[in-house]
């Protein structure tokens, strides 16, 4: 093959929000990368009529509407659903096919609650951390006595706290922490706890919330030493660069580049947020 | 004129005179357009002229007359202003050659007699004496000016247009060489026009012979047109011979005209040839393909054809970003893509009758990392001569995906030597 695609479709005039990732679509080359790197975040919010719609009537595909709207009557699977949409521009090679067609198998012969949790962790690694908060929530939720036990809801409650600290709601994070610690201890669990629940805040603080975990003062100055690090890390970032130096400045260029410094943070903010 | 709709149009744009003739469907001929019904007048000055505070324009005779009767601001000879790109100040104001040239176009275009020439015609073909990149640019313009579908706008030199005359004329005119004396001015030039049938399709080229000044006294300028007759056709056996211009009259071609004859040559004379040719080369373009067997081999031919081999729905092909045939100012395209793997663009490069093909690599530094797929390419091929075309590629990122860098890439190709 020789490395380049031809593109020939139609770009959208109004583009299709996929809600999970909060990010418009124009073309049928972006929808099929998204759904080629996304399967276990393919759900009823973008598999619908509304994208059905968007494919008639902004791209134009009156068969591939139809052949869609078919199959959303009939419910068939998510794997099945996506198959024409890559044939439609042929977008994958015949082994790439048979790779998709391998993770789906894979993806359905998982239970619900495993397929759900992935879901939580696509959402976490491309910053959706509110929706991915929801997700693993649910998944608590639903979970009640079933086959998968202690280490599973363990794995779940770590990942929240971690989307949590994303969101710099500390607190709550150090919650998730304690619960995942609860059904399952370990050292990344109880370094993450004792960083959340002690970050900004003094000595005493850190030696409460060790003796709470039973964590030993080796480990509590451990941790206090990382957040350290990660901290100076943080000043030595682009942005934090960016911002630094912006701070040097004075007048219309300190104004400017404050603004370009905001609209960063904000598009940031809901793009994790979702809001 | 028969035509109210669908009307292909031939526009002579001569360096002092021009026409327009229109394709007759009744008769199956172009017909040249007088200037009056009822006359005989077909050629105009390639004038412009304005009225002052007003958006009034005049053209050939009419400017004449309302510049020299009335008050008319003398634009200039559009064919001229259009050799450079240096703007014309009318009243305070600057205008662009090829914003004037679109002025005398849609002037001109009244002749036809319709009341929206830019939605009844559906093929505008300008011929020109000669094509250069500045023209292109201001014809562009003027195309712009008149509101018609790009696509249906075409543009061609006198040598091409005296080819489509020809093969448009019975075969037994052009079963040998055709030659073209052209009158301009003093002076009298000559070209033949010849066909290499051994090939598929067969290739017709048009060879430029010398250009002689004529004297002015009949007798001396006979027996002068006599010897440049010989000198030009040679030993070569030719089936018609066609002048055209002013400056030619039998008066005074006594002993030419029977040169002219000789050898069973069909010989004529007339002034609408290029102004025909390019009504044949219009209805060419849009309609039916009557020379899709002949391929004309111009100066302004691009004499490569350029490709990238990418997959199309699924199979791996040549996609075809100049194709062979075409004139360089027609050779144009774009395409977008996506790289599933290489970070740079590989072109293939062959002689337009086919034959060895060449790589051409062309770099994208700066182009982000990001994952197979995840880059679209938007890349513009245009020739800027019959030599050389001008490669730009700009990186389009994958929507909100994977935002474009922005990035702009130029390449030439073939490199200049």
């Amino acid at each position: 093959m020789s490395g380049y695609i031809l593109c020939q479709g139609k770009r959208a005039r109004i583009p299709y929000y996929i809600e999970n990732i909060s990010t418009n679509i124009y073309t049928m080359e972006e929808l099929c990368y998204y759904l080629n790197h996304n399967i276990y975040l393919l759900d009823e919010t973008i598999l619908n009529e509304g994208l059905c719609r968007w494919i008639l009537e902004e791209l134009g595909l009156r068969k591939l509407y139809d052949k869609l709207y078919r199959m959303l009557d009939e419910k068939v699977s998510a794997g099945t659903f996506i198959l024409p949409i890559f044939k439609e521009i042929s977008y994958l090679s015949m082994e790439e096919f048979r790779e998709l067609n391998g993770r789906l198998q894979q993806l359905e012969g998982q239970p619900p609650l495993v397929r759900q949790k992935i879901k939580g962790d696509y959402l976490m690694e491309n910053g959706k951390y509110v929706n991915a908060i929801r997700v693993y929530q649910k998944t608590l939720g639903e979970r009640g006595s079933g086959k998968l036990g202690q280490q599973f809801a363990a794995m779940i409650w770590y990942n929240m706290g971690c989307a949590y600290s994303r969101l710099f709601q500390l607190e709550e994070a150090a919650d998730c922490f304690w619960q995942s610690l609860k059904l399952q201890d370990s050292e990344k669990c109880r370094r993450a706890y004792l960083i959340a629940a002690c970050c900004g805040k003094d000595r005493d603080s850190w030696a409460a919330a060790a003796a709470r975990i039973q964590a030993s003062p080796q480990e509590a100055e451990e941790a206090r030493r990382e957040l350290e690090r990660a901290q100076e890390q943080e000043l030595k970032a682009p942005g934090a660069l960016r911002l630094a130096k912006a701070l040097e400045s004075s007048g219309e260029e300190l104004w400017g580049q404050a603004q370009a410094a905001l609209e960063e943070l904000t598009a940031e903010y809901h793009k994790n947020t979702g809001y | 004129m028969n035509e109210i709709r669908n009307i292909l149009i031939g526009f002579e744009l001569g360096e002092r005179e021009s026409q327009i003739c229109y394709y007759d469907r009744k008769t199956g001929e172009p017909e040249s357009i007088p200037l009056q019904v009822g006359t005989a007048q077909y050629t105009f000055p390639t004038i412009l002229s304005k009225k002052p505070g007003k958006d009034e324009w005049h053209f050939g005779p009419e400017a004449e007359y309302f510049t020299s009767q009335h008050n008319d601001l003398y634009v200039g000879n559009v064919y001229e202003l259009c050799q450079s790109r240096e703007k014309v100040l009318l009243e305070g104001e600057e205008w662009e050659p090829g914003a004037l040239l679109g002025i005398f176009l849609r002037q001109a275009l009244r002749l036809l007699g319709v009341p929206d020439p830019a939605r009844s015609v559906s093929s505008f073909m300008v011929t020109v004496p000669r094509i250069t990149g500045i023209l292109v640019e201001h014809l562009r313009r003027a195309f712009q000016e008149l509101g018609c579908a790009r696509d249906r706008m075409f543009l061609q030199s006198y040598e091409e247009s005296f080819y489509y005359h020809t093969l448009y004329q019975r075969p037994e005119l052009w079963v040998r060489k055709v030659g073209l004396f052209q009158f301009e001015g003093e002076g009298v030039s000559f070209s033949s026009l010849e066909i290499q049938e051994g090939t598929r399709p067969a290739l017709v080229q048009v060879k430029r012979g010398k250009r002689i000044s004529l004297p002015l006294e009949s007798q001396e300028r006979d027996r002068r047109f006599v010897q440049f007759i010989e000198e030009s056709l040679g030993s070569e056996r030719y089936s018609s011979l066609f002048l055209v211009g002013e400056g030619f009259d039998r008066e005074w071609a006594k002993a030419s005209v029977p040169l002219l004859c000789k050898n069973h040559r069909h010989v004529f004379y007339g002034s609408n040839l290029f102004a025909k040719g390019a009504c044949y080369g219009a209805k060419e373009k849009v309609e039916e393909r009557n020379l899709k067997n002949y391929l004309f081999l111009g100066e302004d031919m691009v004499r490569f054809q350029l490709g990238i081999e990418m997959v199309v729905s699924g199979s791996s092909t040549i996609y075809p970003l100049i194709p062979g045939g075409l004139n360089w100012y027609e050779a144009q395209r774009e395409c977008e893509l996506l790289l599933d793997g290489p970070q740079e663009l590989v072109f293939l490069l062959q002689d337009y009758r086919g034959g060895e093909k060449r790589r051409c690599r062309m770099e994208l530094p700066g182009l982000p990392q990001r994952p197979p797929k995840a880059t679209r390419l938007r890349v513009r091929a245009a020739c800027q001569s019959a030599g050389v075309c001008r490669i730009t590629v700009e990186d389009l990122g994958l929507g909100e995906l994977f935002p474009g860098s922005g990035l702009v890439w130029q390449e030439q190709i073939p490199e200049e030597e």
